[in-house]
Order: C-alpha cells, then sequence, then structure tokens
C-alpha cells in the first residue's frame, strides 16, 4: 500500500545479529552431532523458508512483475489508442510496438512532453524545501518540550501538535486550499495580502511548502523527542560547568548527537516527497505550477493511456529514489555521528 | 512547581522567565498553527456560501449556522457507504497483512535460514520501488482481471504482508528469549506453532501499534483508491471526499462537513490509543 | 550488508533486463475472430445487454426510468444500467477497458475518433432502422462517422457511421437581463447624450460583433458599482471565439494528416480579442478562484460566454434573477459569422457485443423515441435530438418546460438561439454552431496543453499583466508554442495510421 512505500527505507541492522552462527553461539547452543545437526536444521531452512515464501509471492507479484512490466512499457509505444487494435494482449503486440529508448529521450527532447516533464522535476525538487523546514520547526518544537524541568504538560503539546499527522491528507488539502483561496482566503484577508496562492506558479509552490512542513512538524517532533530523551543528561551538565548558554548546548550537543534521526527524517521526508501526489491533484487542482513527477505519471499514463511514456517517467522516478538512497548509505557512513 | 524550581540548577532570573514565556508562547502558537486547519474547517462547514465565498468581509462565526450542510454531505454520496467500503479494506488487510508479516518477521528472526541476509535485503529492496513504478501494470492487470471498481486492488497487496510491517515485528521479536521457544521445540511443538501459540500472543505492543498505523494510513489512503474506484457505490471514504470538493456549484462548506465527518473518527481513535500512535511511531522510527 | 543489498538490487535488476530481453523476440501476433461481424437476434433468443452512462445522479435516475422502460416493451432483451458521476473517471475507466468495453455505453465527442478509428466500436450504419435518421438533426449524427480510407471524421461516401447521438450541447451566451437593465439604465442616467440601448443588446437575430462588445462592456464596466465584485462577463469560449472569427485550430489534409493552424490572422485575432477583455478587466482576473458559473448565477456577472442547455437546469429553481439567451459574439475576420460550439455525446456499441441487433434496438429507443426526447428536454437536460420536436421545444408547446420549472420566466425565452447554432440554415443565416474541435482528433491532449500554454509561464500567460506592467504578444505567444502543437498532431497522426493502416 502507498503508506507503507511512503514510509521507511530502515537503517541496517548490524550484522552479527543476523548471521545464524552469531545467534548459535549467543544462545549458547551446544555443538551437535553433524548428522542429527543436519537433518533438524535442514527442516528448520525449509521452514523458515515456507513461513517467508508468502512473502515472496507478494514481493513478486505485486513488485517484481509490475517493474518488469514497467520496463518493458517504457520501452514500447503503448497507448490507449492503439490498446486495442487489431486486438492482441499487450505482449502478443510487443515487437509492434517497440520503440526502443524513445519514451526516455522523448522526456527529455520532445515538445510534446518535456516542457511537462521537465516542470514536474522542477516542482519536485522545489517542494522538497518542505522536508528540511518541516524538520528543523520540529527539532525546534522537541527541544523545547524535551526540557521537561521547565516546561509542563509537555504531554498536551505533544498530542496537539501531532494532530495534523493523522489526519486526512484529503479533507486538510481541501481545508488549505480555502485558506490560501485568491479571493477569500484567510490568510489573504486577514493580512490584508492580494497574493494569487491558488494560480501563480511560484505562489502555490511557497504555499505548497509550507503546507508540506507543517504536515510534517508532528512526526519530527516525535522522533527528535524520542532521540533527545537518549542523549545522557551528563552531556549537558558538563556543558553548564563550563558555561554553555541554551543555543550553544542545542547546537554544540543536541544537534550531533540526534543527527542520525535528523538525517533519517531527511532521507524519508524526501522520498515521501518526491511521492506526492494529493498536493497537486487535490490543493492545487492540476495547475501546472504544481504537477509532481507522480502527477505526470498519472496525467499521461492513467488518465490519458500514454503507457509507454507515463512508464518512462515512473522507471527515472525510481531511479532518482534508487541513487538517494545510495547517498543515504554512502554519508551516514561519513559524517553521521553515531554511538 | 516551587518545589521544583528549589531543583533547578539556575536560579530564578528575569531572563529565565522571559525564556520559559518565550517557550510556552511558541508552543502554543505551535498546537494552534497544527489544530488551526481543522478548527477553520469546522467553522465553515457551518457557514452559507455568500459566507463562505466572501472577499470583502470575513466570517468567522455563521450568524446563521447551516447544520443541515452536514446532512447533505449524507444526501450527496453514499458516506455510509464509503464508510463501509473503507471498513472493509481495513478488515481484509490488516488481520492477515499482521500475520504473515509476523510469521516472517518470525523466520527472520527465531529460525536458522541458509543466506538470511540475502533474503532480508531482497524483502527489503522493495521498499525503494515507488508505487508510481508499479501502478501502471498494476492497473493494466486489475482492468484484465475485471477487478476495477472492487476492493481487491485495495485489499490484495496487503494480504501477503507489509515489508516495513515485518522489518518492526523482526526488531520486536529478537527482544523476545529464544529460550521460550527452544522450551516449546523440546516438548514438541512445530515451528508453525510456536508462532501461533507463543510468538503471536507476546506480540501484542507491537501488533497494537503496527495495526493503529496500517488502519490510519488505509483510512487516509487516496492515490490507489481514487484509480481504482470510479463508481460512486465503491468508493472509500477519501475519494468521496474529494468528489464532494469537486463539485463546481459553490458547496464547499458542504465539502467540509464532509471532510469534518471523515475526520472524527480518527480523532476519536488517536485520542484513546494515543499511546501506540506516539510510541508506534518513535519505536519504528528509531530503529528501523 | 550494504553490499547485500546492493547485489540483491542488481540481480532484481539483471534478472529485468534479461526479462525484456527474452521477451523481444517472442512476438506471436493473435487474430482475435471478425469483430465486424453482425449477428441478429433469433425471435427467441433473450439477451442481456450492459449499458454504461455518466452524468449527475439526477440523471441516473433518469436513465433508470429509461431503461425500465425498455426493459418493460421487450421481452428477450434485459437492459443492466451501471453508472458513473465523474466525468474524468469513466473515460479513464473506458479507456482503461481496452476491447473489453460494455455492450452499449455513452462516449463524449472528444475520444470518438480514437474509438471509431482503433475498430473498438460497431459499425452501425447499414442497419440502422428506417426512418431514425431522416428525424434527427443531420449536424447531430454527421460527426459520428468516420471514413477508413481518408482516416476522417465526418459524412462522405465511404464513411461508416459508428455512433448515434445522445444530445447536441450547443452553447450560447447567457446574459443577466435583471442586472442588464439596472447597469445600462444608471449608465443613462449619467451618458443621456449618448445612451445605450437594452433592445440592441439583447437582440437574438444580429449577435453583437468583439468591437460591438467591448464598447458596450466597456461602457457597462464604468457603471458598475465600484468594490462590487461585479463584472460584464466571465468565461468565454475559446473554440466559439475562434470559429466566429472563421479561424480553425488545424487542417485536415487527404489522408487524415492535421497542421496546425494557430498562427494564421484570424486566429491570432480571436485570441487577441479574449486577451483584450482581460487587459480592459471585463471578465475577473486570472487569479480569481470564483468558479465562472457560480460567478454567472450568484449574479455578479452580466454575461456568461458559454452556457449549454444541461446546465441550466439547475438555474431554472436557483437563480434569482431573469435571464436570456444571446448568440456567441461574431468575429471581426472576413465571413465570420457567430458560431457557437456545440458539445455532445453517443452512444456507442461495443465491437465484439454479441447481441448488435439488440444493442442498436436499445439505442435507437435513446436516442429518437419522442417520449424520451420530451422527458430530456423537459427537464432541461438538452434540446431534442429530433427537427420534429424543434418548434414545441422552442414555444413549449406542451408546456413541459413550464411544469419543471417553478419560476416564472424560468428557461430562456430565446432558447431557439440552441436550435439556430444546430439546424444547420438557421433562420437568420447569422447563428451557427460547429463541433468542438477535438471531436476531429485522437484525443484532446494538444487543447489541454494549449489551454496550459496560453495560463502559465512567461512566454505563454496572455491572461496576465507581467511585472512591468506588459501584456505578452498573442502572436508570439502562439507561434512559440506552433511547434509543440505540430508535434502533438504528428504523434497523433503516427497513432492513427497504426490503428487504421
Amino acid at each position: 500500500m502507498e503508506h507503507e512505500r511512503m514510509s521507511a527505507v530502515p537503517e541496517e541492522l548490524p550484522p552479527e545479529e543476523l548471521s545464524p552462527e552469531g545467534e548459535a553461539l549467543l544462545h549458547g547452543e551446544p555443538p551437535r552431532v553433524p548428522k542429527q545437526k543436519s537433518k533438524l536444521k535442514q527442516r528448520e531452512h525449509l521452514t523458515a523458508l515456507a513461513f517467508i515464501s508468502v512473502k515472496y509471492v507478494g514481493l513478486i507479484v505485486f513488485t517484481v512483475l509490475p517493474v518488469f512490466f514497467a520496463l518493458l512499457y517504457s520501452l514500447t509505444n503503448y497507448n490507449g489508442i492503439i490498446v486495442s487494435a487489431g486486438g492482441g494482449s499487450f505482449l502478443d503486440r510487443f515487437t509492434s510496438l517497440w520503440n526502443n529508448f524513445k519514451n526516455y529521450t522523448d522526456l527529455f527532447g520532445s515538445v510534446m512532453y518535456s516542457d511537462a516533464f521537465r516542470q514536474a522535476i522542477l516542482n519536485n525538487v522545489i517542494f522538497l524545501l518542505g522536508v528540511p523546514l518541516g524538520i528543523v520547526g520540529g527539532l525546534v518544537i522537541a527541544v523545547v518540550l524535551s526540557r521537561d524541568d521547565i516546561i509542563r504538560g509537555s504531554r498536551v503539546f505533544r498530542l496537539l501538535i501531532y494532530v495534523p499527522v493523522v489526519s486526512s491528507a484529503v479533507a486538510m488539502n481541501i481545508i488549505w486550499r480555502y485558506i490560501f483561496d485568491n479571493e477569500y482566503g484567510i490568510v489573504n484577508m486577514m493580512f490584508g495580502l492580494n497574493i494569487p496562492w491558488l494560480t501563480d506558479a511560484a505562489w502555490i509552490k511557497v504555499a505548497i511548502i509550507l503546507k508540506e512542513a507543517w504536515g510534517s512538524l508532528g512526526k519530527t517532533m516525535v522522533l527528535c523527542l524520542a532521540a533527545l530523551t537518549n542523549v545522557g543528561k551528563d552531556y549537558y551538565e558538563a556543558a553548564e560547568l563550563d558555561g554553555a548558554g541554551e543555543i550553544t548546548k542545542f547546537l554544540k550537543i543536541s544537534v550531533p548527537l540526534i543527527t542520525p534521526t535528523l538525517f533519517y527524517l531527511l532521507i524519508t521526508g524526501m522520498i515521501g516527497n518526491l511521492q506526492s501526489y494529493v498536493d497537486s491533484d487535490v490543493f492545487a487542482n492540476g495547475l501546472p505550477g504544481a504537477q509532481t513527477i507522480v502527477y505526470f505519471i498519472w496525467s499521461f499514463g492513467i488518465r490519458r493511456s500514454y503507457y509507454g511514456i507515463a512508464s518512462a517517467a515512473s522507471v527515472i522516478l525510481t531511479i532518482a529514489i534508487l541513487i538517494i538512497t545510495e547517498i543515504q548509505f554512502r554519508v551516514q557512513d561519513k559524517w553521521v555521528y553515531s554511538e | 512547581m516551587e518545589e521544583h524550581e528549589q531543583h533547578a540548577r539556575t536560579k530564578r532570573s528575569p531572563s529565565r522567565v522571559i525564556g520559559i514565556t518565550i517557550a510556552y508562547l511558541f508552543l502554543i502558537a505551535m498546537c494552534f498553527t497544527c489544530l488551526f486547519p481543522f478548527l477553520w474547517m469546522l467553522l465553515s462547514s457551518v457557514k452559507t456560501p455568500s459566507e463562505m465565498q466572501n472577499s470583502i468581509t470575513l466570517t468567522f462565526f455563521s450568524k446563521t449556522p447551516q447544520w443541515d450542510n452536514y446532512l447533505k454531505v449524507f444526501e450527496k454520496q453514499n458516506i455510509f457507504r464509503g464508510l463501509l467500503n473503507t471498513l472493509i479494506v481495513e478488515v481484509g488487510t490488516i488481520p492477515l497483512c499482521v500475520f504473515f508479516s509476523g510469521l516472517s518477521a518470525f523466520a527472520f528472526s527465531k529460525l536458522d535460514m541458509k543466506h538470511k541476509n540475502v533474503h532480508l535485503m531482497i524483502q527489503l529492496s522493495a521498499l525503494m520501488i515507488p508505487y508510481a513504478c508499479v501502478v501502471l501494470p498494476l492497473y493494466r492487470a486489475y482492468f484484465k482481471l475485471g477487478l476495477v471498481n472492487t476492493l481487491w486492488p485495495l485489499i490484495l497487496p496487503s494480504m501477503f504482508g507489509g515489508v516495513s510491517m515485518m522489518f518492526f515485528f523482526i526488531q520486536f521479536q529478537r527482544g523476545i528469549p529464544s529460550a521460550i521457544f527452544e522450551a516449546a521445540k523440546v516438548d514438541g511443538a512445530g515451528y508453525f506453532t510456536q508462532y501461533c501459540v507463543i510468538m503471536l500472543p507476546l506480540m501484542g505492543p507491537a501488533v497494537a501499534a503496527q495495526v493503529i498505523f496500517m488502519f490510519v494510513g488505509n483510512w487516509n489512503d487516496y492515490f490507489a483508491p481514487s484509480l481504482y474506484l470510479t463508481e460512486d457505490r465503491m468508493k472509500t471514504l477519501q475519494v468521496m471526499l474529494k468528489a464532494l470538493s469537486s463539485g463546481a456549484k459553490g458547496e464547499l462548506p458542504v465539502a467540509f462537513a464532509g471532510a469534518v465527518v471523515s475526520c472524527i473518527p480518527l480523532y476519536v481513535i488517536y485520542l484513546f490509543f494515543q499511546r501506540f500512535f506516539i510510541e508506534g511511531m518513535a519505536i519504528s522510527g528509531i530503529k528501523g | 550488508m550494504k553490499k547485500a543489498l546492493r547485489t540483491a538490487t542488481l540481480a532484481m535488476a539483471a534478472l529485468s533486463v534479461l526479462l525484456v530481453a527474452g521477451c523481444g523476440g517472442n512476438g506471436n501476433h493473435v487474430t482475435a475472430d471478425d469483430p465486424t461481424a453482425w449477428e441478429s437476434l433469433q425471435n427467441n433468443d433473450f439477451v442481456t445487454i450492459e449499458f454504461h452512462g455518466r452524468d449527475v445522479d439526477t440523471e441516473k435516475a433518469n436513465y433508470e426510468q429509461f431503461v425500465n422502460e425498455f426493459n418493460n416493451t421487450h421481452d428477450n432483451i434485459l437492459v443492466s444500467l451501471q453508472w458513473t458521476s465523474d466525468t474524468a473517471a469513466y473515460n479513464t475507466a473506458l479507456d482503461g477497458m481496452g476491447d473489453d468495453l460494455p455492450d452499449v455505453f455513452m462516449l463524449s465527442q472528444g475520444m470518438f475518433m480514437r474509438y471509431a478509428a482503433s475498430g473498438k466500436i460497431a459499425d452501425i450504419g447499414g442497419h440502422v432502422s428506417e426512418g431514425v435518421l431522416e428525424d434527427l438533426y443531420s449536424s447531430a449524427y454527421d460527426i459520428y462517422y468516420f471514413d477508413r480510407t481518408t482516416r476522417k471524421i465526418g459524412y462522405s461516401e465511404n464513411a461508416s457511421l459508428y455512433g448515434l447521438p445522445k444530445d447536441m450541447g450547443p452553447q450560447q451566451m447567457a446574459v443577466n437581463t435583471t442586472l442588464l437593465r439596472e447597469t445600462v439604465n444608471a449608465y443613462n442616467a449619467q451618458h443621456a447624450d449618448a445612451p445605450l440601448s437594452y433592445d440592441d443588446i439583447v437582440d437574438p437575430t444580429s449577435p453583437m460583433t468583439f468591437d460591438e462588445f467591448l464598447d458596450v462592456g466597456k461602457k457597462l464596466k464604468s457603471a458598475l458599482v465600484e468594490g462590487s465584485n461585479k463584472v460584464v462577463i466571465c468565461d468565454v469560449n475559446q473554440q466559439s471565439t475562434v470559429y466566429s472569427n472563421n479561424a480553425s485550430y488545424f487542417t485536415v489534409d487527404a489522408n487524415g494528416k492535421w497542421t496546425s493552424n494557430i498562427t494564421s490572422d484570424n486566429f491570432v485575432e480571436a485570441i487577441e480579442f479574449i486577451q483584450e477583455l482581460y487587459k480592459e478587466g471585463l471578465t475577473p482576473s486570472a487569479g480569481s478562484t470564483t468558479n465562472a458559473e457560480q460567478k454567472f448565477t450568484s449574479g455578479q456577472s452580466i454575461f456568461f460566454g458559454d452556457v449549454a442547455p444541461h446546465m441550466t437546469k439547475d438555474w431554472w429553481n436557483t437563480v434569482s434573477f431573469e435571464w436570456d439567451l444571446l448568440p456567441v459574439l461574431q468575429g471581426r475576420a472576413e465571413g465570420a459569422v457567430s458560431t457557437a460550439y456545440v458539445g455532445g455525446m453517443c452512444y456507442a456499441i461495443a465491437a465484439n457485443c454479441p447481441y448488435k441487433d439488440a444493442a442498436l434496438e436499445f439505442v435507437e429507443y435513446l436516442t429518437s423515441d419522442p417520449t424520451s426526447q420530451r422527458s430530456q428536454y423537459g427537464r432541461g437536460q438538452c434540446i431534442p435530438n429530433l427537427k420534429s420536436l424543434a418548434d414545441e421545444f422552442s414555444t413549449d408547446g406542451l408546456g413541459l418546460i413550464a411544469e419543471q420549472s417553478k419560476k416564472t420566466s424560468p428557461c430562456p425565452a430565446n432558447r431557439g438561439v440552441w436550435i439556430d447554432a444546430v439546424n444547420g440554415t438557421s433562420a437568420t443565416d447569422v447563428v451557427s454552431g460547429k463541433y468542438g474541435a477535438e471531436s476531429y482528433t485522437l484525443e484532446d491532449m494538444w487543447l489541454t496543453q494549449f489551454k496550459n500554454w496560453l495560463s502559465t509561464g512567461e512566454t505563454g500567460d496572455i491572461y496576465q499583466k507581467k511585472g512591468d506592467g506588459s501584456w505578452v504578444d498573442v502572436r508570439t505567444s502562439l507561434t512559440a508554442f506552433q511547434p509543440t502543437m505540430q508535434a502533438y498532431f504528428d504523434d497523433q497522426y503516427s497513432n492513427l495510421v497504426y490503428v487504421c493502416p
């Protein structure tokens, strides 16, 4: 399901926990007679395989095969106009539909798609600004709340600030659209502004970035708060003895110690953000200045049945997400603090 | 309060009082920001169209509250049907997803398996594939199988277990001592029995957190339902909500009423199970 | 660990590539049974027909009634109805079905050509009962002909008929006569020397020209109450403006190939006129988020640029002012005639429907049965398809419209201008109509993208004043889009040749 895919690329597990030998050692299993062991072990191996086989069926049917077909589609001129012409299924007519890498070159080179696609990429990249903004906001809230020695009622604050996370995205987008409305939105009317939030390609991006940041405050707050409570009090005590102020403590101690969490939030936020669709569909009502890559895939692939070109776009999106994941792995080793 | 301050390292000083005041003001402002859209939705849902779309005066509290906007929601859309459809998806996915995710997790956390790391990594790699990548072939397949405008496209993929849920369960199951299972093994219990009789009951808190996560996720899911459900009687709540809001005839207040209706059940669940929401998120975020 | 992940991903990728390569050589063409075969219904057969339709929910109830009535009078045919209220969802679902289409379904004009060209829908030409076509306006079914040799829409020697009209939606201009009277009076009170004439403005027999309208519009604007949010006109139909200036989006050659025509003088002039309305502030600004129809029905606009019959059925009992219809504005170019945009839908029969006779019987009932036609126009859903009903519609001879509407003057007195747009030879010869340009292409992406182009971007956006106070030159904008437009047409042509060799 979508929410699941949107969520996380988990951090890795420590390898020793996974290796069977290590586990056996940990549990103090005595070495067994080889023959008996191998028979029992084999049964265990097979059972384990059987247990995960259900998961494999799901993986193959709902991920591997579709990805494979998406690749196939992306190399053909498969579209709704010719989807049934002459009869036969997609695979039957595969060779006659084959058009090499034309879809990929068209996405960047043809006047028909390149404008929309380039715009979608640009929009997506700009919307990414909402991620750090939300992280900074959530982090500040978390830092304030983490001072439970001076802040009372932190539980209530936490409860309320988390509300956007459990609110329906469609409902929230409908109301945000009304809040930002050019003519009778409360933002313009309260502050006496006359900003075309919903119709101007630049302003709607600002609105979406603010909205995105707002939507992620709760998650950031909860995760940062959890990370901050794990930071030992002695760090702060030592710093206070050195006469460090609140801001110094925040920048020199809190932030470095919870970089793994911040980094995790950044990566998952970016991956989720790259797949946003509701903003373009419900909030922006399809305004070209706010169309994302997924909206592009929807509007060409689903709405207009241009399966070839849309699949090519989806393959590119997937590659972008793989690259971000790869960066996550590389960067994590280099500079993210870990205990 | 006083007792607390006596323990405080720093003594009460003007700058400290200002600091605390600012902190409170900041938190209250943040709470207000987070709640404002919902409050505004609540207030706007009883406005008349002319109070709603008035570029001259801003109405906060409707002078003649249109409570029948809420009735109109039910007239315009068969909200109960939407609710039922959403619940069918919830009931159709969650139990099987939990069961099979837990089963796979059990194999990874407690059983010996050749190439365990490779298997796990293959499973996890599915997380890197965006839904947008697989949606077109799936969409074609569902059409070919006649499953469009049924709830199956929303139920089927989750029936085999979810990857992040499985990962969460692996973490949790690692924390359960293996000795219990060794003992059961000696008693002659098979692995499947061990999972069903011993492991599942022990997974209570983890299951609760994941069930709530999935429940909220399913409830708010929009992209996939909006693709597959075009007939009114099959729409889920979120898709109906969008249909309400895109009516051209100035019935935004009705759409807001619909939005309120669709949010309330979630907020109620949130209030009752907040522990699982926040802690579940914290645990999965830090470990996962 | 990371290595394992990367290896796994690479393995998946490699496997996929292998599979792609493996499937490449395996392209068996499977030929289906001849889909054009026409089997007649035997007397004692009992058949079920699946019928898919779309429109608002109130229409669903009416179609349920039609279907029931048909089922009651036909012992051996059972029609089952499936309804979708959302247009985009309906169209998307229909496209997604490929060739597993319902037996009978409503098909919008923008999709008709690709369904006909790709052979998804049945050629019913030789099977339509005698007399059915004779009483229909020829313009009502002309665009449901498709010629497989020239690959063109419209009647010709070799063309086949692929659909029968559901209804026609000519879009004329509505005028809020209450507000117009007030505004004219307000203006005349100050300009007694050169007053405006209400009767000249509201004259259905002589359409206003672009220039007359600009002149009248500026005067009316000056008399509108400052700060009242009222405007002179909202929602000008781009297509009817183009048509009314004797221009077209494209020309089609003998093989069906399209050539973009958007930089022709007449075309540029038409778009310039629309820009002028924005420049003069006669329409709501480009940043306005109020829906145009709502703007008009709430009494905030004197004119409403395109009103189709089906829209007005909701107005009958909700609008609190008097209103009437006028022909759309006539262009400046030579030979220009006020030309309304005509929308429409047809009933089509799937090529692989096993009981085409029964299906056609049902379609004929819907399209030409006077009872069903009267029921539809009486509810304000559409104008009648039948010539024989034109007069009783224009005069409401049977009182059907009056019965449905509770207000004194609910349906526009000039509703004949809708008929004028479709009857081919209008009484005055100054009013005409033309089907939407999307009817003549495989799909309307070119039109959507063209509209997007005109409303966004540095070079494209003609509706908004730029930061430095200047406006984008229309010809520059259109010239810049011309290659893109042509690319869409070329791409469509390659698809057209593929499906209709």
